[in-house]
């Protein structure tokens, strides 16, 4: 049985697509406060639930944290030991999930637009913690508040080099970028593009990038026939010691982890000055954070004073 | 009953007469004094067509009726001015033997609204592993065989299944698809790019196609390419016409209406394989119909229940259900009653083998249309049990006012 799904205003957070640049900034400007020692404390009584139905262990283990620290209980659903196994739609599990009373569901699942889909069965917000080949909201903003520390958006250049056809991360830092003002160029075998991109030289554009998002190269691509071997992608398509010679001095490199050591990078490169992988694993919970109060006030449940 | 139809236009033999139509019983015959009639019917301004054949569609009995029955599916397709329609094997079971097949024949005797011509299996089960009994089922009556949206993979396979179907006399209906480029769930273009959703390429099409062209000719076959979708597959088309290879093929009227621009992402309405492809692939096949390269417009009516459509994307089943509007479709893209005629009627005719001119002693199988009349399609009047229709809302010109079959009015616009 499929319940009737409700139509109701925009609600949740799904996408970056749907989000102005002055929604962009707020999420930005609240994570920095939030970095900077900011608390709201009316988040006790609230429930945070994960779904994640796919492998996460960092962006779940940041979600969780991040409840944490708002002070909200977390409701962690399991996919495997789940309903879900027991042939339950999705559908009915959000529902359930809000019936027992969360005030938020964050959702990662293997099917792009899928949160969209999840949001119109419940009144309850739901965040998109990755869905499908789609987007990955939180992921983007932690690359846009980590950029933001260092450099301006506006004609920035921005290279994103990897699997971008599989990639939300891509998918959603491009839109993002872009509507920041940003130059935003893909690059990587031809096979992992998606029909109709651009394809930036590698490595000579190197030396005109300020910003280089690397990608994980998901193992799997070489049994699916898409790459040949891990030691040739990482010698005509990785960041080479050699290749990190043309990066100039004051770039920065990013990673939405985890990291594949000499396949997507060389292992030097994670000690180079200009890699920020660390911070924005740290600026990562500042940004759920921002996210899980932004949802709650859009219901009303909290209000974020300036 | 004795039907008089009077000054409608008459559509018989490539030509359009203005005159009157006499129906006595079953048959068209030359004439009747106008008080033997039972009923005299004006159609002054309307056109009369032999009755529209659709050489693709899914009725879903056995096996699925929730989605579409026998009865619901033929009662649409006299609303829709079809009065054969060629019904597609992917039922549950799979009518792959005589018997079963024998003991539907009779169920759709009984069920039936407008005739319908069941289509065998070319592989047991449609499994695509061993040949169906093609020879009993053909002495049946069974003139066409398919594996449906299942395209055998196997090229050895398809050979020997494409010179067993000729081998009876029948005619293999096509869905040409390599499945490996196949797996996602719309067009592999802009949109997928736009929003990571699992594309289709025009490859897995196309390449497909080449290959069933090239193997029907090799053992001398008859063969109809079903939903052609892509500009590649066009070209292919016409080469193997050149080449004289007996080859026909069809478009359905999504094709023709819609490009991949008018899909809303993730909207599950939209989602039909093959998908709908980029605005020049819709402009061959627009141009490929008039130029006949293209033969037929058959509906590929898939109707699927409100609950299987309101699944995800990735879950949702593929397919649009028109059949009840597709002349309209067709007639608001072209606005062409010549073209009407050549793709629902004279065209599908030829590749059935019969003929229906309207003249005296045919079966009287009519559709008669009103090419002028605008009217919204809304779910209410809806007649099939599948309303997955991305046309609600539409406003489409041309409207089927009355059909009949084996001289029995099977539908009348109220």
């Amino acid at each position: 049985m499929v319940t009737q799904a409700i139509t109701a205003p925009k609600r949740g957070i799904h996408s970056i697509r749907e989000m102005s640049t002055n929604d962009i900034e707020r999420i930005l400007d609240l994570a920095r406060d939030f970095k900077a020692g900011k608390a709201i404390n009316k988040l006790s009584n609230k429930t945070v639930a994960l779904f994640f139905s796919e492998n996460s262990t960092r962006t779940k283990l940041s979600f969780q944290l991040a409840a944490t620290k708002l002070g909200a209980q977390v409701l962690d659903l399991n996919q495997d030991t789940s309903s879900i196994s027991k042939g339950e739609s999705l559908a009915d599990t959000v529902m359930t999930l809000q019936a027992m009373g969360a005030d938020c569901v964050v959702v990662r699942h293997n099917q792009s637009g899928i949160t969209q889909y999840l949001q119109k069965y419940v009144t309850v917000p739901i965040i998109n913690a990755g869905d499908g080949w789609a987007e990955h909201p939180s992921q983007c903003l932690l690359d846009l508040m980590t950029i933001r520390e260092y450099k301006r958006f506006n004609g920035l250049r921005v290279l994103i080099a990897g699997d971008i056809l599989h990639s939300r991360v891509a998918r959603s830092n491009k839109i993002a970028l872009e509507k920041l003002g940003a130059k935003v160029e893909f690059t990587g075998p031809k096979i992992l593009m998606p029909p109709n991109t651009q394809k930036a030289l590698w490595p000579e554009s190197l030396t005109r990038t300020d910003v280089l998002i690397l990608l994980r190269l998901q193992k799997e691509r070489q049994t699916q026939g898409l790459i040949a071997s891990l030691d040739d992608y990482h010698l005509m398509y990785g960041l080479t010691e050699k290749n990190l010679e043309l990066l100039p001095e004051e770039s920065l490199i990013l990673h939405p982890g985890p990291v594949n050591r000499g396949v997507e990078l060389a292992e030097s490169v994670l000690e180079d000055h200009r890699c920020k992988v660390q911070e924005q694993v740290t600026n990562g919970v500042y940004v759920r954070m921002a996210l899980i109060a932004l949802a709650l006030e859009g219901r009303g449940i909290v209000e974020i004073s300036a | 009953m004795k039907y008089l139809l009077k000054n409608g236009a008459v559509w018989t033999k490539r030509n359009r007469i203005i005159k009157d139509l006499y129906i006595d019983g079953d048959r068209i015959v030359g004439g009747f004094s106008t008080n033997e009639a039972d009923r005299i019917i004006d159609l002054t301004g309307l056109e009369i067509f032999p009755g529209f054949v659709d050489l693709h569609c899914h009725l879903r009995e056995p096996g699925f009726s929730k989605k579409e029955t026998v009865e619901s599916g033929t009662k649409a397709a006299a609303k829709g001015g079809f009065t054969t329609v060629v019904a597609m094997p992917n039922t549950s079971p799979v009518l792959d033997n005589p018997w079963e097949m024998e003991s539907y024949l009779k169920y759709l005797e009984d069920k039936a609204t407008v005739r319908v011509l069941p289509v065998a299996p070319l592989t047991k089960g449609r499994q695509g592993k061993e040949l169906a009994d093609l020879g009993s089922l053909r002495s049946l009556g069974v003139r066409f065989a398919s594996d449906d949206g299942n395209d055998i993979q196997d090229a050895f396979l398809m050979r020997s299944a494409l010179s067993y179907a000729s081998d009876h006399e029948m005619t293999v209906l096509s869905h040409s698809e390599v499945e490996s480029l196949a797996q996602g769930f719309i067009h592999e273009g802009y949109l997928t790019t736009e929003y990571g959703i699992k594309g289709i390429s025009s490859s897995s099409e196309s390449i497909a196609v080449a290959r069933n062209l090239l193997l029907a000719k090799e053992v001398d076959a008859r063969i109809h390419f079903c939903h052609l979708s892509t500009k590649e597959s066009v070209s292919l088309i016409k080469l193997g016409k050149e080449m004289g290879i007996k080859v026909s093929a069809e478009v359905t009227p999504h094709h023709l209406y819609f490009s991949d621009l008018d899909v809303i992402p993730f909207e599950t309405v939209y989602k039909v394989n093959p998908p709908l492809r980029e605005t020049e692939d819709r402009k061959t096949l627009k141009a490929a119909l008039l130029s006949g390269v293209i033969d037929v417009v058959a509906t590929d009516h898939a109707p699927h229940t409100k609950e299987e459509k309101a699944k995800t994307l990735s879950e949702a089943p593929f397919g649009i259900s028109s059949i009840e509007i597709a002349a309209s479709i067709v007639n608001t893209c072209f606005l062409d009653t010549h073209l009407l005629y050549e793709a629902l009627c004279y065209k599908p005719y030829q590749i059935l083998g019969e003929k229906n001119d309207l003249e005296p002693g045919d079966l009287a199988d009519v559709a008669v249309f009103d090419p002028n009349r605008k009217y919204t399609v809304s779910a209410d009047n809806w007649v099939s049990k599948g309303t997955n229709s991305p046309y609600f809302g539409k406003t489409l010109q041309g409207e089927v006012c009355l059909t009949i079959r084996g001289g029995k009015i099977v539908y009348e616009k109220k």
